[in-house]
């Protein structure tokens, strides 16, 4: 067993240590989320990837509460600033410790990150705009990100959407963490470096961006340009087909992907409508990735 | 007694619902719970005159009238709405209704 090390996780409004005594969680972790992670401890064998942005550093000015998480083969221990005391540690199966890690730490930004908006989705750049792709796991979103990357297309995220308001627009800030493709959808990205986490069935791959197409981060927040939603059926009648949604059903597919509505509330709901006011999204069923590549190329949102 | 749901049933909207207009819809948000629901135009419809003292007959004639539903329909729409509103926890029971209405 090695001495303990840490990394630091910075967010806006929302820091999160991580000291283990495991080399290959803090790797991992450098891996996961290179654009926030500044190991104090240099894990072996992690190598520092240039950020193609830093938003967690531009309010570095005004240090965030550190949350403490204690990563070892004993399970999990979660330390909150704002919770008195110490959260017993949660014996884990040596597999599930980085995916609960993931889990936790994701969990603790929905819960602080009071400025942004968070939704669980995916999104790309397409001609100066974001594509918000937003779904619930399993419907393929984080493949379809993937593979529209892989077509072209600028990263910002394959499973949480950052939105900060701009000028009476919504823009979606980079938030270019490796992508986490299932056991499925690993075959259609063959000879790609990637990290495997988790038990056998419930195992994620990490692929760094820069791995799928090297400089594929967006380097800014775009606006956004159009919603769709993804949804991977492999019994589907068609390769790919896009069904306009309205403005309602738009609306409460981006209320159901909201990760931090409780912060904002009645406002949150409001950025929400607007959105969906503005671009009514649309339906993407898909059986053909790449058919479906064609298909939100195609889409003039 | 219950009767006839269409003449004794007086649903209420429940209060502290935010409401949010959208083309053809109409959006409801409870910040207390932060749930939302999205309402189609019958929906919507029953929404709006769910005071409390309009029996549904009234509700459906209304539906007839301002959106040219044939008024069978209307009738069974606004039974169908009611039930998932209600069910929903959208609609309360208006004072004057019946137990079991609303």
């Amino acid at each position: 067993m090695s001495a303990p090390a840490s990394a630091t996780l910075r967010f806006p409004g929302c820091a999160v240590r991580v000291e283990s005594d495991d080399p290959a969680v803090l790797a991992e972790l450098a891996r996961l989320w290179p654009f926030a992670c500044t190991p104090a401890v240099t894990p072996p064998g992690a190598a520092r990837r240039a950020a193609p942005i830093r938003p967690a550093r531009r309010e570095a000015a005004a240090e965030p509460p550190t949350f403490r998480l204690v990563a070892t083969r004993g399970g999990l221990a979660v330390h909150r600033p704002d919770v008195p005391g110490t959260a017993p540690s949660r014996p884990l199966p040596a597999a599930a410790l980085l995916p609960v890690l993931e889990r936790t730490i994701q969990q603790l930004l929905t819960e602080r990150v009071a400025d942004r908006l968070l939704l669980h989705a995916a999104a790309v750049g397409l001609r100066g705009g974001a594509v918000l792709l937003p779904a619930p796991s399993g419907s393929g979103k984080t493949t379809l990100a993937a593979a529209l990357v892989r077509g072209g297309a600028a990263y910002l995220t394959d499973e949480l959407t950052v939105l900060a308001a701009h000028d009476g627009d919504e823009r979606v800030e980079p938030f270019p963490k490796a992508l986490s493709l299932k056991d499925g959808s690993l075959p259609l990205f063959p000879g790609l470096p990637t990290t495997a986490a988790g038990a056998p069935g419930e195992r994620v791959h990490h692929l760094a961006p820069d791995d799928l197409r090297h400089g594929c981060a967006a380097c800014e927040a775009l606006p956004v340009a159009a919603v769709l939603l993804p949804h991977y059926r492999p019994d589907a009648p068609h390769p790919a087909a896009i069904a306009p949604l309205t403005a309602g059903e738009t609306f409460l597919a981006l209320f159901e992907a909201a990760a931090n509505l409780p912060l904002h509330k009645q406002a949150g709901v409001d950025r929400l409508l607007a959105l969906a006011r503005r671009y009514p999204g649309a339906r993407l069923t898909f059986r053909d990735l790449e058919a479906a590549v064609a298909a939100v190329l195609a889409h003039d949102g | 007694m219950e009767g006839d749901p269409l003449t004794h049933r007086r649903p209420l909207r429940r209060p502290g619902l935010v409401e949010r207009e959208l083309p053809g819809e109409l959006v409801l948000y409870d910040p207390q719970s932060d749930r939302a629901w999205l309402l189609n135009r019958t929906a919507a419809a029953v929404w709006d005159l769910a005071d409390g003292a309009t029996p549904l007959a009234a509700i459906a004639a209304e539906l007839t009238a301002a959106l040219g539903v044939p008024a069978e329909q209307a009738r069974q729409d606004v039974l169908e709405a009611v039930r998932h509103l209600a069910g929903e926890g959208v609609l309360v029971r208006g004072a004057g209704t019946e137990p079991g209405g609303g």
